[in-house]
């Protein structure tokens, strides 16, 4: 047995050790953390790039992925300010001519739902007849071109271009940007982005971000489940507004309600009032042709006239770039002649004229318009009461693009453009896309 | 002049509950890096064991009517061998090893302090050979700390990554698939700088190994043309054998010339089958060579030792 002084000895070196072990391994893990996130996006760019550049890739964490079939593996690829570009999925399918497994990965871009690319998996088991020819050829047909897709079948009206937008008058090209000058309860201060191309707005971005520099983005935290709204995650309904708002092209006709909520676009359920406001003001911009660097410029301006200091040094632009201000104890900075609250541009330019009176009549109307009556209605995004036929358990009416596949291939074609299907409806799933 | 030596003996605090208690007090800080690595999975294999190990020797020695002095070396063997398990190794698997290393390995030479193999080697080499498919899937430190599912239906299914895309300081810290307890060598080091302190083990065995290992590797090297010697030696996991296997004093001589002499044999017994294989069969197969032999060796020294003193009796 051991002696009383010894088992007081050992306990204390026990204790000793296993403190000075766990400190020296936690020095380990802070002293390597950032060579193995380095390595780790090292091997994604190595193995995604071909599919979807991007800065770097996240893996998704979605319960979703464990139970859905086909799907192995999704990554986010983002830009180096952490602004989604896409999704890289893995995805395993039958080919049927052996019964073999195969694995792809397809890239998507999280704005157009265009397929970004398309290659077999690096740990595919190689065991199926598919050759890598034979993805190059779905893919050379598929690459940029929406997803879903449907084979052997020609469609005159496949070209996006076909596609009629509305329009509203007087956009001038570039990329626009607003933001709330006040935070919210949360402390979020909303952004909304927008580009607009040939007079179409193309992308719609609508994130917040915090005071808290420490807190994430409302669409990372949202993802993360840490800010919780009734319904679909934020950044899910936040994608969702986006799209309903590049497929009608005006904020009108998203039919908000007095109570700042839409009843017609399926899925969303928060207030879109922040998000209505800030693209009239973003549209009100392209008109003025006032872009984002102005706007960033003239907020940065009206900071430093504040305080009298240069905004940098005040620490208010946090690690993408914004200017995370909150005016609120300043109701006076904003306030313009006979107590007209100004905007940004208002401020900054001096400029009163009225972007803002433009006849929505005068967008013409792609998008069908809903049955439902009321005045507050004005867009349908889904409907599924004319389901037709489908592929891969995809409504043919969904199908984005069509493609002839691969000559006399016919089953080498269903098994690859299956598993770009089944990409898509895991994002839908997932982002609830319209693509 | 040799002659056996006479009661009464000098007494030491030194004893066999003394050294297996500092043997389970190196065994720390690789615990440690288990635990933070793999979590509570490797906190439950662990202590599963250790505490399984302890009761099958109880039983065993309960069941044969033996009582030998109690001492901490059945919950060592039972540590040494789950850190030797992949992370996800499921419990009935560990059990299996530990069952054949108490029950078997060990009771049938005599039990506690009678083996002549080590038991933590011989469960293992026995769970590599029954269950080779657990062996394939290495899970990545830090990720599924709280994952417990593999206790139970073992691998997740991770596909191993090539070492050489790991950086050097990530090598050094263990921030690489491998056993539960082998892949950091600062945490093995500092392991042996305690027992060295503590004076439980010579340095010249594991030095012998390590050092002998370190020089075949080199020449190697400078044969073929690599630099894979301090790789290997990071990685490969036979700090782990130099500094908790092959100071085990149940089952390997810790005197001078003898020990040096079972090092070097371990490490040409690695070095040669470097050559072969990798992983566990690496780690466990020299060391229970080893054993075998020494006992052979151990046989012949004190046949010949006893031999020489007759001889002399007979003269005087």
């Amino acid at each position: 047995m051991l002696s009383r002084d010894n088992v007081i000895r050992f306990t204390v070196e026990a204790v000793l050790l296993a403190i000075g072990s766990f400190l020296l391994i936690v020095l380990g893990i802070i002293g390597t953390n950032g060579l193995e996130r380095a390595r780790v996006q090292e091997g994604y760019r190595r193995e995604f790039t071909a599919v979807l550049a991007a800065d770097m890739y996240q893996p998704v964490q979605s319960d979703l992925i464990e139970g859905y079939s086909g799907v192995t593996e999704v990554y986010e690829g983002l830009d180096s300010i952490g602004n989604p570009l896409g999704f890289v999925v893995k995805v395993q399918v039958t080919d049927h001519s052996t019964g073999n497994p195969i694995r792809l990965l397809v890239g998507v871009d999280y704005n157009t739902a265009q397929l970004t690319g398309l290659v077999r998996a690096s740990d595919d088991p190689r065991t199926s007849a598919i050759s890598d020819e034979q993805v190059a050829t779905i893919l050379e047909q598929t690459i940029g071109q929406q997803i879903p897709v449907a084979y052997g079948v020609t469609d005159e009206n496949t070209a996006s271009d076909d596609v009629t937008t509305g329009r509203l008058p007087g956009l001038n090209d570039g990329i626009y940007y607003a933001q709330t000058l006040s935070a919210d309860r949360s402390g979020y201060i909303d952004y909304v982005e927008m580009s607009i191309e040939n007079g179409v707005i193309t992308t719609v971005q609508w994130d917040a971000f915090n005071t808290d520099m420490n807190i994430k983005n409302r669409r990372e935290s949202s993802l993360d489940g840490v800010y919780e709204v009734q319904g679909l995650n934020w950044a899910s309904q936040s994608y969702i507004l986006c799209h309903a708002l590049m497929d009608v092209q005006n904020p009108d006709l998203l039919a908000m309600k007095s109570d700042g909520t839409t009843d017609i676009i399926d899925g969303v359920t928060v207030n879109i009032r922040t998000f209505v406001n800030l693209c009239i003001e973003c549209i009100e911009n392209s008109r003025a042709g006032f872009d984002k660097d102005m706007y960033n410029a003239g907020l940065q301006e009206i900071i430093d006239e504040l305080f009298e200091a240069d905004y940098e040094s005040l620490g208010v632009v946090n690690d993408d770039g914004n200017i995370v201000f909150s005016f609120e104890g300043y109701p006076g900075v904003f306030l313009g002649p006979e107590g007209v609250r100004l905007n940004v541009r208002q401020k900054i330019t001096g400029d009163m004229t009225d972007y803002s009176d433009f006849d929505s009549s005068e967008a013409e109307l792609s998008v069908e318009v809903s049955g439902n009556s009321g005045n507050e209605d004005g867009v349908r995004v889904s409907d599924t009461s004319f389901e037709q036929d489908s592929i891969d358990g995809i409504p043919m009416t969904e199908i984005n693009t069509y493609i002839e596949g691969i000559e006399g291939q016919l089953r080498q074609t269903s098994d690859i453009v299956t598993a770009v299907n089944t990409a898509y409806r895991f994002l839908k799933d997932y982002l609830h896309w319209m693509a | 002049m040799n002659s056996r030596r006479q009661a009464p003996f000098i007494h030491t605090e030194k004893n066999t509950v003394y050294i297996s208690a500092a043997h389970l007090l190196a065994l720390i800080p690789v615990m440690a890096v288990a635990i933070v690595y793999y979590g509570l999975r490797a906190l439950i294999l662990i202590g599963f064991c250790a505490v399984l190990f302890e009761l099958a020797d109880e039983l065993c020695s309960y069941v044969r009517g033996v009582h030998k002095a109690r001492d901490l070396n059945s919950i060592v063997y039972g540590i040494v061998l789950a850190l030797l398990l992949p992370p996800d190794t499921p419990l009935y698997i560990a059990a299996i090893g530990v069952l054949f290393a108490s029950v078997v390995c060990r009771q049938i030479s005599g039990g506690r302090g009678s083996a002549f193999l080590n038991p933590a080697a011989a469960g293992r080499l026995l769970i590599r050979i029954l269950f080779a498919s657990n062996e394939g899937a290495l899970a990545m430190p830090g990720e599924g700390r709280t994952y417990l599912r593999s206790l139970v239906h073992g691998s997740s299914g991770f596909e191993g990554v090539s070492l050489s895309e790991f950086y050097r300081a990530e090598l050094l810290t263990g921030r690489f698939p491998s056993f539960l307890g082998t892949s950091c060598a600062v945490m093995i080091l500092a392991g042996l700088v305690y027992l060295l302190a503590k004076r439980i083990c010579r340095f010249y065995l594991p030095l012998s190994y390590i050092g002998m290992l370190t020089v075949l590797l080199f020449i190697k090297d400078v044969y073929t043309g690599t630099s894979q010697t301090g790789v290997f030696l990071i990685t490969s996991g036979v700090l782990f054998t130099g500094v908790y296997l092959l100071t085990d004093e149940e089952t390997i001589i810790p005197f001078g010339s003898v020990s040096i002499f079972q090092g070097f044999m371990c490490s040409a017994l690695t070095f040669l089958m470097s050559f072969k294989t990798t992983g566990i069969d690496l780690l466990v197969i020299p060391v229970l060579l080893t054993g075998v032999m020494t006992g052979v060796l151990n046989y012949i020294v004190i046949t010949f030792r006893v031999s020489e003193e007759e001889k002399l009796r007979v003269k005087s």
